[in-house]
């Protein structure tokens, strides 16, 4: 027998009412809610999985299955172009933005310790669309620049909320204080650029900020993967140390975390992640905020599970709101920024209605 | 009959003529705006403010230059095209104008686009007891309406007149050379921005149409938007029309921002297979020809472009010089289109 | 194998906080934290902690400077419990004590991770909480439940911030008998701050008395805690009782 079900125990049970639970019980009623997580885990994946092949066998004229096949076994050109130059480069780039913004936002709402907060707190989507904006003015006609300048002022920006609180001791309000104003500062400086500038270029900026999936290349993809796929291992392996560090810096730090590295790194790889995320596609916001909540709905705070889970909803939402766009009003597209607020909001509400007592 | 009967006319009639005096006195003329509101215009013009540029194109061409007292932010940018007005006072942007730097000038009239500066223009320039009238000039269909109101408030019905001629009279040579090739290759057409593209309502579709092609994005549920390279592919377009986002092509001397424009879409990664690519279709055309006073130019060139054979013995360059020369009162230079010269690949 | 302090100072802009404190904490020990509010008690426990750093002094656990120790070596010898918990994200209570645990785990918590985090519910009698949510308890279950995570964790040592504040009688009780039971059963050494100075008589082997940021005096709970001790410490005047074996203090007014 397991040392729970020892004499000491039996006769603190006996103490208690009559309803008190078996020792026992308290591992199986753990162990039935860990395995629903799972169950929840894996839907979602699958949600991901059945978005990406859904939109990947979507074209202009609708369900192009034997164009998608066809593309696959390369005796097609057109097939193969449309398919491998023009659609899944799309389908990549959505991906791998969904999932950076999901990952991004968890880590922002654990190490800020607010769920409010968002990859976007600390300021990096106003940085990266003021870069954007600096190089569609520099430099109209370099494609590089654009992104390059956008990752760089994103960086910047979260950096500097950063450098702000280690000049005084900070607390994580501080750094969000810091956040915010950063962002102001480079929402108006953007503003500043939008107001100067020729009309062509002021349409060019604007539609930046809605996002589009449509622009980025394989290269870019890579550069994108990157940016993503190496933080995320990281953020990751550091699940026990962010659920620890919902529960205080105090606590964590008892518990062996050190919470500064922690944050400092955090806060670094949650940039790097969203700065990937943004600087090739343009902003889609609400992904970063939203799927973490919508994750944490269902499989409640462990980061084990719940990183992951966001990751996969972060990918479903920008792959099927991508997927509206393209159906909505074909042949136009709506801006993938703008469907993700039309796709995330009635879901967020049917997960609030359908479980109203698990509120915060 | 008698003294008194003919006194009473008499007495009726001095009444009716002391009547009517007012009106005479204080004749103020109305027009129509774009939205065909009314607009009040004080007798003689003497002083203009402009902000939309075709219309001051169109000004131009009505030798009413001497009227502007005042220029927009878009002068500014063209020194080279309006040399009679770098020394022309600055009113600010042309959307957002600075009303009291335009109420200094007292200007008679000030002319603006439909939307831009917003409703408060009205209000401010009303303020000031200054007439706003709101032309639209991007559209082939309103053009000739808009250029007569601007005749009629002008007073230079006789030049408004002469522009029109010439533009039915380049419109009609089109329309036959036209008749001869009954078909309307499909073209898409891309705007400024990379896979934006231009549907109904906008001032390209016209220019394609009226050169005897079909705009892919005619049917579309909105004038500007997003497509998909997609859609493209499987559409099938015979030809890529792109207007190039560059302004000031007067000054530019060489087309090669154009070709690199061309060669932008040719390379892009999974356009190879469109036979419009394949065949080297890609026509890039100056956002100056491809709407307003120089519509026809840009036709021309599209027609050339999509039926060379039929309407071989169109001459875009030489239409172009023509205007420039005669309406515009400036020597040809610049390039505005690629392939230069209206040339088929 | 103890905890020893020395000539320990803390400061903040405003003033000094603590000056001078010293005392010692032997395994098996349970050691009472007292002093009337804001005298320093949560300071000094995070001073132990490490988590904050002092002007001056020594605090030598096991023989090594508290600096020296890495945070992970720390806190398997270290458990500490705050006062509350300033958490708004939703957790279940099992989960929370859980994370006790972690400077033992590995990625998946072993069987033995999850039967200790069992074990230490049964002990505080909290397992019918297991699967509520933390942050829908009250303030006496919340604090059983950070000292619940305390006890998963296995150490030594367990440093308590005012443990029994928020709890009725019979809890307080429970509570406090079972910190006895560690320290004489399983050899921890506890050191608790309280507010209730008949707890800290009844329960403590050593009391710590502090006044203004200064040890009034450290000893044996006899030695320290008597009538003039609190009427200069906490100015109130008291009546001793005595029964059942036990002697406690009955406060009877505010002194002049």
């Amino acid at each position: 027998m397991s040392t729970v079900a020892s004499p000491e125990y039996r006769a603190l049970a006996a103490r208690l009412s009559a309803v008190a639970p078996e020792p026992g019980d308290v591992l199986r009623a753990q162990g039935r809610r860990a395995a629903r997580q799972r169950m929840w885990l894996i839907f979602f994946l699958g949600l991901a999985m059945g978005g990406v092949a859904l939109s990947l066998f979507w074209g202009p004229d609708g369900f192009d299955g034997p164009r998608v096949l066809a593309s696959f076994h390369g005796d097609n050109a057109v097939a193969s172009a449309m398919i491998w130059s023009m659609r899944l480069p799309r389908l990549a780039i959505g991906a791998l933005a969904g999932m950076g913004l999901a990952l991004s936002g968890c880590v922002a709402q654990a190490v800020l310790r607010n769920p409010l907060a968002s990859p976007f707190t600390l300021g990096i989507s106003s940085g990266g669309a003021f870069g954007a904006a600096l190089a569609m003015i520099l430099w109209p006609w370099s494609a590089p620049a654009i992104p390059a300048m956008a990752i760089i002022f994103s960086l910047l920006t979260s950096l500097t909320a950063l450098g702000v609180t280690r000049l005084r001791n900070a607390t994580t309000e501080t750094l969000v204080l810091a956040g915010v104003a950063v962002m102001f500062l480079f929402s108006a400086l953007t503003s500043y650029i939008q107001y100067t500038a020729p009309q062509m270029e002021l349409q060019r900026i604007v539609f930046w900020t809605f996002g589009s999936l449509a622009k980025a290349g394989w290269g870019d993809i890579a550069v994108a993967a990157a940016m993503i796929l190496i933080p995320a291992p990281w953020v990751v392996l550091r699940s026990w140390d962010l659920n620890l560090i919902l529960c205080g810096d105090e606590t964590a730090q008892s518990l062996g975390v050190s919470v500064s590295r922690l944050k400092v790194l955090g806060i670094v790889a949650m940039s790097v992640m969203s700065a990937g995320a943004i600087c090739f596609c343009g902003v889609i916001g609400f992904i970063g905020l939203v799927a973490p909540h919508m994750a944490r709905l269902a499989v409640g705070n462990d980061h084990r599970i719940l990183l992951p889970a966001s990751a996969a909803l972060g990918v479903a939402l920008v792959i099927l709101a991508d997927l509206a766009g393209r159906i909505l009003y074909a042949p136009l597209v709506i801006p993938v920024g703008i469907m993700t607020s039309f796709v995330g909001v009635p879901f967020f509400f049917w997960l609030i209605i359908r479980d109203s007592r698990r509120r915060w | 009959m008698g003294s008194t009967k003919s006194k009473i006319l008499f007495a009726i009639l001095v009444f009716g003529f002391v009547l009517n005096l007012p009106t005479w006195a204080v004749q103020a003329r109305t027009v129509e705006d774009t939205y065909g509101r009314s607009i009040e215009l004080p007798d003689k013009m003497r002083s203009v403010v402009v902000l939309s540029r075709d219309v001051l194109e169109i000004l131009r061409a009505m030798d009413a230059i001497n009227l502007v007292a005042g220029v927009s932010d878009t002068v500014r940018r063209d020194p080279a095209f309006w040399p009679e007005l770098k020394d022309a006072p600055y009113i600010g942007r042309w959307s957002e104008p600075d009303y009291e730097a335009v109420a200094l000038l007292k200007p008679d009239l000030v002319l603006a686009y439909g939307r831009y500066p917003g409703p408060e223009a009205e209000k401010k320039l009303g303020a000031a007891g200054i007439a706003l009238l709101r032309l639209e000039v991007y559209m082939l269909s309103g053009f000739d309406r808009e250029v007569r109101t601007m005749g009629l408030a002008l007073g230079k019905q006789d030049q408004a007149e002469a522009l029109l001629a010439w533009r039915r009279e380049k419109f009609a040579a089109l329309d036959r050379c036209l008749e001869a090739d009954p078909r309307r290759p499909l073209v898409y057409l891309e705007g400024y921005q990379k896979l934006q593209t231009w549907g109904p309502g906008t001032g390209g579709n016209e220019t394609v149409a009226r050169g005897g092609g079909a705009n892919m994005a005619e049917g579309m549920h909105s004038q500007y938007g997003e497509i998909t390279p997609e859609w493209v592919v499987t559409a099938r377009p015979e030809a890529i029309i792109k207007v190039s986002p560059s302004k000031e092509r007067y000054v530019a001397d060489t087309p090669e921002d154009l070709r690199q424009s061309a060669q932008e879409i040719a390379q892009r990664p999974g356009w190879e297979v469109l036979e419009a690519v394949k065949s080297g279709r890609i026509y890039v055309l100056g956002s100056e020809i491809q709407g307003g006073p120089r519509a026809p130019i840009g036709a021309a060139y599209v027609a050339k472009w999509l039926h060379p054979q039929a309407c071989r013995d169109i001459d875009p360059e030489a239409w172009h010089r023509e205007y420039l020369e005669r309406f515009q009162k400036m020597p040809y230079r610049g390039s505005f289109a690629w392939p230069p010269a209206g040339q088929a690949q | 194998m103890s905890l020893a302090v020395q000539g320990l100072c803390f400061s903040r802009p405003s003033g000094r906080i603590l000056s001078d404190v010293g005392f010692d904490l032997e395994p098996g020990q349970v050691l009472a934290v007292a002093g009337p509010n804001g005298v320093g008690k949560t300071t000094l426990i995070r001073l132990l902690m490490g988590l904050l750093p002092p002007c001056a002094g020594h605090v030598n656990l096991r023989g090594k400077e508290i600096p020296h120790y890495s945070r992970s070596a720390l806190a398997r010898l270290v458990a500490y419990v705050p006062q509350g918990m300033t958490g708004i994200f939703p957790m279940k209570v099992f989960d929370l004590v859980l994370l006790g645990r972690r400077p033992h785990l590995a990625w998946r918590p072993s069987r033995r991770d999850l039967e200790r985090t069992a074990q230490a519910l049964f002990q505080l009698g909290i397992e019918g909480l297991a699967e509520r949510d933390a942050q829908r308890l009250s303030g006496g279950q919340l604090q059983k439940v950070l000292i619940a995570r305390a006890l998963a964790q296995d150490t030594p040592f367990l440093f308590l911030d005012e443990p029994t504040t928020s709890l009725d009688l019979r809890h307080q009780l429970e509570v406090m008998e079972l910190l006895r039971g560690l320290a004489r059963d399983k050899g921890a050494g506890v050191l608790a701050s309280l507010h209730d100075v008949n707890m800290a008589r009844r329960f403590a082997d050593k009391v710590l008395l502090l006044d203004q940021g200064r040890t009034y005096g450290f000893g044996s709970p006899d030695e320290i805690l008597n009538e003039t001790s609190l009427r200069e410490v906490y100015g109130v005047e008291v009546a001793r009782l005595s029964g059942c074996g036990l002697t406690g203090f009955l406060p009877l007014r505010a002194s002049v």
